[in-house]
């Protein structure tokens, strides 16, 4: 009887967890559904949940450059986004990781201080930072270029990777430090050629983490740049949109490529991220 | 521990250096413009007091936005983290396939903003889109509806987008917070005789309230100070029925070009956000003691 009831509660579980990911999950394959679709059966006919014939013509269209709005330039925009997410990486981690690296071996009043300024400053909204920063970029005559958006995004990554990367320093076992300080090892030296490479799974998924900011925000490539020519791929898509008049299945298959860093990543660090996400929220 | 010296805050200095010249002097910049007459086509700039403040705390639009800031953030967030904590208890059981009932519930937190309101714009669509077609074809509408569009239902549709967007974080969360509770703790309980229900109750609300509040208020913060998915789906409108403070202060500083006007009314998003903590805070204080007494 028993077995009997668990077995019963179990199905009315799953069920609910299969019509939840149904449900949530319904724009990622209506994005991907509408991608692969021609304009004319995505205009007579949107209600059919299956596309009829599939075909890969907006992913064709948009690459080639022959979406109907003909100043939609995916390919550059798509290798604007590269840039700048890959430089915005390598740069916060070059900050990021001696300072997160002190902030874990050197556990002081100094220390907490700082990591409660990361913290704090994490909670503002980006528009207390977007007024200055435009201004200082206009100063340095970086405006309208690809490095403006670099220097902001570089802003918003530090912080956060600091902290996580704390977390990951802190993990290392001390002992192995100390056996080369002994050695005659200089601070750096213990760094770069111990703890560094023991702590690559962390520094994998801050830099990951820096990535995403980078190719994921909004409002810094809305402010900072204007030319057709230096737009990210989110500023691109977001353009696009005007109306019944939209070219949907070019756009969504614009969004299915913006979409798939994000899902390689997730896919291969999934764990690794999903717990540096985590460890911020629970143990501060 | 006599090896760790002093010297090793040496390796922070870059990091000091980058928090004061790139996010304190900016946090501090914004309120000395929010205190000046500045805007983007005239040089001209001039120290004028609290003329901004006072200007636009008389201004409906910053109002309607503070009610609308209110309503997207604590109902966004309170949303987000039912919705969140249901899929983590779900998920808090071993099953067949559960790893990718989870990536897959992970998944809308993934895919980019822009990609994600993108999509629901389209899903929004009022003579195309799936949600007007599905609702006329089972009959429940006559007419299709006016999601982005229509003032009464604005707001509702752009806080679906963002819970939709935001729940995934508070379900990770929780889930981590659920496995950490032992399991000695439960196997006591149950030999005691308590029920799932008492077990719940008793034991794991208790055991992850401190990630429960945590989580709130970053959500509360996060979903309070978040600029993209208004500003993708409806840039604030239909009339302002769906900007928040943040957008407004993004429409007022580089849209109409007030630097003044945008700067005061960051300055004001957080100001506000702090009152309303420390409100909570107050009141969350009172209960404690009322419940003591």
């Amino acid at each position: 009887m028993l077995v009997k009831k668990v077995k019963k509660k179990g199905f009315w579980l799953l069920l609910a967890l299969i019509v939840g990911i149904i449900v949530v999950d319904f724009p990622v394959y209506w994005m991907f559904v509408t991608s692969i679709r021609d304009e004319r059966e995505i205009f007579s006919n949107p209600t059919i949940l299956l596309p009829v014939r599939p075909t890969f013509a907006n992913y064709k269209a948009v690459f080639g450059r022959m979406l109907f709005a003909k100043n939609f330039d995916l390919p550059i925009y798509l290798q604007n986004s590269l840039a700048v997410s890959f430089l915005t990486t390598l740069i916060t981690l070059l900050i990021a990781i001696p300072a997160g690296y002190g902030l874990a071996r050197y556990p002081s009043r100094v220390s907490d201080l700082i990591s409660t300024t990361v913290l704090f400053v994490y909670m503002f909204p980006g528009m207390v930072f977007a007024i200055p920063l435009l201004m200082f970029i206009q100063k340095l005559g970086l405006y309208d270029s690809l490095w403006s958006l670099i220097i902001a995004f570089t802003t918003f990554a530090v912080p956060f990777s600091v902290w996580m990367l704390r977390g990951y320093f802190g993990t290392i076992p001390k002992e192995i430090e100390e056996c080369a300080l002994i050695d005659g090892c200089s601070p750096l030296g213990v760094l770069m050629r111990v703890s560094l490479p023991l702590a690559i799974p962390g520094v994998v998924a801050t830099a990951a983490y820096t990535f995403l900011l980078a190719w994921n925000d909004v409002l810094y490539p809305l402010i900072f740049v204007r030319a057709e020519t230096r737009k990210t791929l989110t500023v691109g898509i977001s353009g696009m949109v005007y109306g019944d008049l939209t070219p949907w299945g070019g756009i969504m298959a614009s969004s299915v490529i913006a979409s798939v860093p994000p899902v390689l990543f997730f896919a291969l660090l999934q764990k690794n991220l999903v717990k540096g996400l985590v460890a911020g929220a629970v143990k501060e | 521990m006599l090896l760790y010296k002093k010297k090793y805050l040496y390796f922070t200095v870059p990091v000091f250096v980058f928090l004061g010249l790139m996010i304190i002097f900016p946090i501090v910049y914004t309120i000395f413009v929010s205190l000046e007459r500045s805007r983007a086509t005239d040089p001209e700039r001039y120290f004028v007091g609290f003329d901004n403040y006072r200007k636009l705390l008389v201004n409906p639009r910053l109002w309607q936005a503070f009610k609308n800031s209110l309503v997207y953030a604590f109902l966004g967030a309170f949303a987000k983290f039912w919705l969140g904590f249901g899929f983590a208890l779900l998920l808090n059981r071993s099953f067949k396939g559960r790893s990718l009932a989870r990536s897959l519930l992970f998944l809308p937190w993934v895919i980019p903003v822009v990609a994600w309101c993108t999509t629901w714009r389209w899903m929004y669509s009022t003579h195309l889109g799936i949600i007007n077609r599905l609702l006329l074809l089972l009959g429940l509408v006559r007419e299709p509806l006016n999601f982005l569009g229509a003032r009464s239902l604005a707001l509702p549709s752009v806080l679906l987008v963002g819970i939709t967007e935001g729940y995934p974080f508070f379900m990770v969360t929780l889930l981590a917070a659920l496995q950490a509770v032992p399991d000695t703790l439960y196997e006591a309980a149950s030999i005691d005789g308590a029920s799932g229900w008492q077990q719940f109750i008793n034991i794991t609300i208790p055991s992850i309230s401190g990630v429960i509040k945590i989580s709130l208020v970053l959500g509360i913060i996060w979903s309070w100070n978040s600029f993209p998915v208004v500003w993708l789906l409806t840039k604030g409108g239909p009339s302002d029925a769906t900007h928040l403070l943040v957008t407004l202060s993004y429409e007022y500083a580089f849209i109409r070009g007030r630097y003044d006007y945008g700067a005061s009314l960051s300055v004001i998003t957080v100001l506000f956000l702090i009152l309303l903590f420390l409100l909570l805070r107050r009141l969350q204080r009172g209960g404690d003691v009322g419940e003591e007494g």
